[in-house]
């Protein structure tokens, strides 16, 4: 419990940043933000059956993300796609954003996406 | 341990609840929200999973594609970025931004699921939650119910794709749970499934733009709403609602049902609808108890057999239509119309029609030529001088001798006395009868077949149109009798008295509301020449004036003195032979106390004669004492009957006894005569006056 109460005043300052590179999480392999994602530029690409999980926000300016196959990735608050970036979800994983998604960009869906909690 | 390691403790604990609570409570919206720039390019499934997830759009509707759509909350919504529903950009506002692929509704729990009023492409209820379906639903595509918790309708719900679409089953026996409430389809065919049953609580309208096939079962709900054609095929079931449905276009019953169930209200078939049974005997229409059919265009049975039909007996069909004619669909015995009214523009027929109950015709006539108008013992109502033009025939068999059974006018009918199987009379106004004088008779043609024998009192009714040309001046309405005429060869017509005198009863046109009549009683199909009216033959009217003759001792003025039953005029011609005719006062022999109509010129010719009995007495009561035979050459009184014995004449006889002695004039009696010719031997005892000549 320590440890969550730490993570809630810690992630606002947890931060990845993307910014031109490539990022693979390749197969069945995880990758947990502890907060939130800034994407200025680059590619995120999330292979079959691994997961990535934003336990924060995540703002995509430029670029794109792309979950292939039955690639997971969870994003626990919002999800910002800003006018020059690309969200783009394969089939057939799923794409779990728990708030809402922003949307100015391309979002494409060939999978799931689920928005918000029961 | 210390006071401060107690405090950091606490907080800890605190700060774990606080923690735990902001991760149970979203702190976000939980929306889809793409903005003015954004494309949502969707062939999988966007799922809303908290109850007020939206899904938001201020995008042009072509940067919007869809697969699925899923909202597993309870209120979820399309709206535009502000939270309006009705805005420009808010997808399923109006059919051109109808919402894309499909929209699923599916929750599980018993938490209600509010469907939202939306144009969607398709439409999907799925998981055991109760769905809301409010008022405005248009789906273009396919509505899906999938394994749905109940369903409540409210309002309209529309199918209005522009390719063809199904009819979704709901099969909800009342109310408006599980089975729609209001139904509208348009803009292309609509299909109900064979195997399929929707039912509706409330109003279907079928807009023109929506044909509407029926292979499986339809149910319409309250008032239904037809504008386009409907077919029923695949043995489709077709049943109409508790309120009245308008047809305006066809019917078309190929192998199935068209069904008006008892306690629906009536159904018409406006002026452009057709109701049309095809050539089988599963092309069925039926009609329940107390249902009513308006049919204002038309109704055809293409099956020649015509047993593809199903009346009940207390049920109505009711031709109603304006055109010229409108044709009345035959039936047949087995399976006839319960009840058949007619009414505004003439009907035809196109073959044999059977009623079961009562006929009604109001307003113009049917005309059945060359075809039958077949009841039992219903009853056949008339308005308006409406006739039935042709045969109609009547199935005696349940009939009753205490019944009159009206026939193809109001006043036309027969009171039997004796009744036969089956009796038809074959009416035809201006339609010239058997033996036929155009200066004496009605121009309608009266045509009575029968099968069994029958004695009846008979009603004619005539219209002031079967007297086409002007009579003679001496024949009369007054003065019509019946005759039973026969056809050519040997065409000749033998005046019916089968009572003496007969007992006619009239009523002319000018005391009538335009339907005459005149009525004799004691008519028979077989007997003696002034009973019988023969099977075949004519019933003839004629108004001639014939020589009266007196069939029973009695008063001049007492009509039943006469064989014609009414008092001489002063135009006729009269003969006694073997009875005793008293004029001015009173006998026992029929007490009659009402005074002659015409005293100054009781009439054209008397003629007494040589029989026993025959006599003519005047006599006076107080100062009704002159009397004269039309005072003008040409009129004569002649007597042939000698008395056997002398009469006595001090004074007037009132007894009832005949009296045997030619003329007799009593005292203070007075009688004028032109002409007076004594046969041989004839004999005349005057004790009054006695004046022959004009002065």
């Amino acid at each position: 419990m320590i440890v969550a109460a730490g993570m809630s005043v810690d992630v606002s300052a947890q931060t990845m940043t993307i910014n031109g590179a490539q990022v693979h999480v390749r197969e069945n392999v995880l990758m947990v933000v502890n907060g939130d994602v800034q994407h200025l530029s680059g590619e995120v690409r999330v292979y079959d059956d691994a997961t990535l999980r934003v336990r924060g926000t995540a703002r995509l300016f430029q670029g794109g993300w792309y979950m292939l196959l039955d690639a997971y990735v969870q994003v626990v608050n919002d999800l910002h796609i800003s006018i020059y970036g690309t969200c783009w979800r394969y089939a057939a994983g799923s794409l779990d954003v728990e708030g809402s998604i922003f949307n100015d960009g391309d979002l494409n869906n060939e999978g799931e996406i689920n928005i918000g909690r029961p | 341990m210390t006071t401060r390691t107690r405090y950091h403790r606490l907080f800890v604990a605190i700060a774990s609840v606080a923690i735990v609570l902001a991760t149970a409570i979203p702190l976000h919206s939980q929306h889809l929200e793409n903005r003015a720039t954004g494309s949502v390019k969707n062939s999988g499934t966007i799922r809303f999973k908290s109850d007020t997830g939206r899904y938001k759009n201020a995008a042009p509707f072509a940067a919007i594609t869809n697969n699925v759509i899923e909202f597993a909350g309870t209120d979820n919504l399309f709206t535009d970025l502000d939270g309006f529903t009705a805005s420009s950009t808010v997808l399923g506002q109006d059919p051109a931004w109808r919402v894309p692929g499909l929209v699923r509704y599916k929750k599980t729990g018993t938490a209600r699921q509010n469907l939202q009023p939306r144009y969607y492409t398709n439409l999907e209820n799925a998981d055991e939650a109760p769905k809301w379906i409010p008022d405005s639903v248009f789906v273009g595509g396919e509505y899906l119910i999938t394994l749905s918790g109940p369903r409540t309708y409210n309002g309209t719900f529309t199918y209005d794709g522009s390719q063809p679409q199904y009819l979704t089953s709901e099969r909800g026996m009342s109310g408006n749970v599980n089975r729609y409430n209001n139904m509208t389809i348009r803009n292309s065919v609509k299909n109900v499934r064979d195997s399929d049953e929707v039912r509706m609580d409330g109003i279907f309208t079928g807009e023109t733009s929506a044909p509407l096939r029926v292979y499986g079962e339809f149910y319409w709900g309250s008032d239904s709403y037809a504008f386009a054609d409907i077919d029923i095929d695949t043995v489709g079931h077709l049943e109409t609602g508790r309120g009245v449905s308008f047809l305006h276009e066809d019917v078309s019953v190929r192998n199935g049902d068209f069904v008006i169930p008892q306690g629906s209200d009536t159904v018409f078939v406006m002026p452009t609808g057709l109701i049309v049974l095809r050539n089988a005997d599963t092309a069925r229409l039926v009609m329940g108890a107390r249902t009513r059919l308006d049919i204002l265009g038309e109704f055809r049975n293409e099956h020649p057999p015509l047993v593809n039909v199903s009346f009940d007996s207390t049920s109505l069909v009711h031709y109603t239509g304006t055109q010229t004619p409108q044709i009345v669909q035959a039936t047949v015995g087995t399976h006839p119309y319960g009840n058949l009214m007619t009414s505004k523009g003439v009907k035809g027929a196109n073959g044999d029609v059977h009623v079961y109950t009562d006929l009604t015709v109001n307003d113009t006539n049917i005309v059945m030529i060359p075809h039958t108008m077949s009841m039992t013992t219903g009853r056949a109502l008339y308005t308006n001088l409406a006739e039935v033009v042709g045969r109609l025939r009547r199935d005696l068999r349940r009939g009753d001798t205490s019944v009159t059974y009206v026939y193809n006018n109001e006043e036309t009918f027969f009171n039997f006395i004796a009744k036969p199987d089956t009796l038809t009379l074959d009416s035809r106004p201006q339609t010239r009868p058997n033996a036929y004088d155009p200066t004496t008779d009605v121009f309608r043609k009266l045509t009575v077949t029968a099968s069994g024998e029958w004695q009846a009192l008979v009603r004619a009714g005539y219209r002031a149109s079967d007297i086409p040309s002007p009579w003679d001046p001496t024949a009369s309405e007054r003065l019509l009798k019946m005759y039973n005429a026969y056809p050519a060869p040997n065409e000749r017509a033998l005046k019916l008295t089968p009572t003496l005198p007969p007992t006619y009863n009239r009523r002319s046109l000018a005391q009538s509301t335009g339907i005459a009549y005149v009525e004799l009683f004691g008519i028979s199909r077989s007997g003696a020449d002034n009973i019988r009216l023969d099977d075949g033959n004519d019933l003839l009217l004629r108004g001639s004036r014939d020589t009266l003759r007196a069939i029973a001792s009695g008063r001049w003025s007492n009509p039943f003195t006469w064989d014609e039953a009414r008092e001489p005029e002063p135009i006729d011609r009269v003969i006694i032979d073997g009875f005793t005719v008293h004029v001015g006062y009173v006998r026992a022999s029929d007490n009659y106390a009402v005074a002659e109509r015409y005293p100054d010129s009781l009439s054209q010719l008397v003629i007494v004669g040589a029989m026993q009995n025959s006599s003519l007495l005047f006599g006076s009561t107080g100062t009704f004492n002159t009397f004269s035979y039309v005072p003008a050459a040409g009129v004569d009184m002649r007597i042939f009957r000698q008395a056997p014995a002398l009469v006595p004449t001090l004074s007037q006889d009132v007894t009832a006894t005949d009296i045997d002695g030619g003329l007799v004039v009593y005292p203070s009696s007075t009688i004028t005569v032109t002409n007076l010719l004594l046969g041989a031997d004839a004999t005349v005892f005057n004790a009054g006056r006695l004046r022959v000549g004009i002065p």
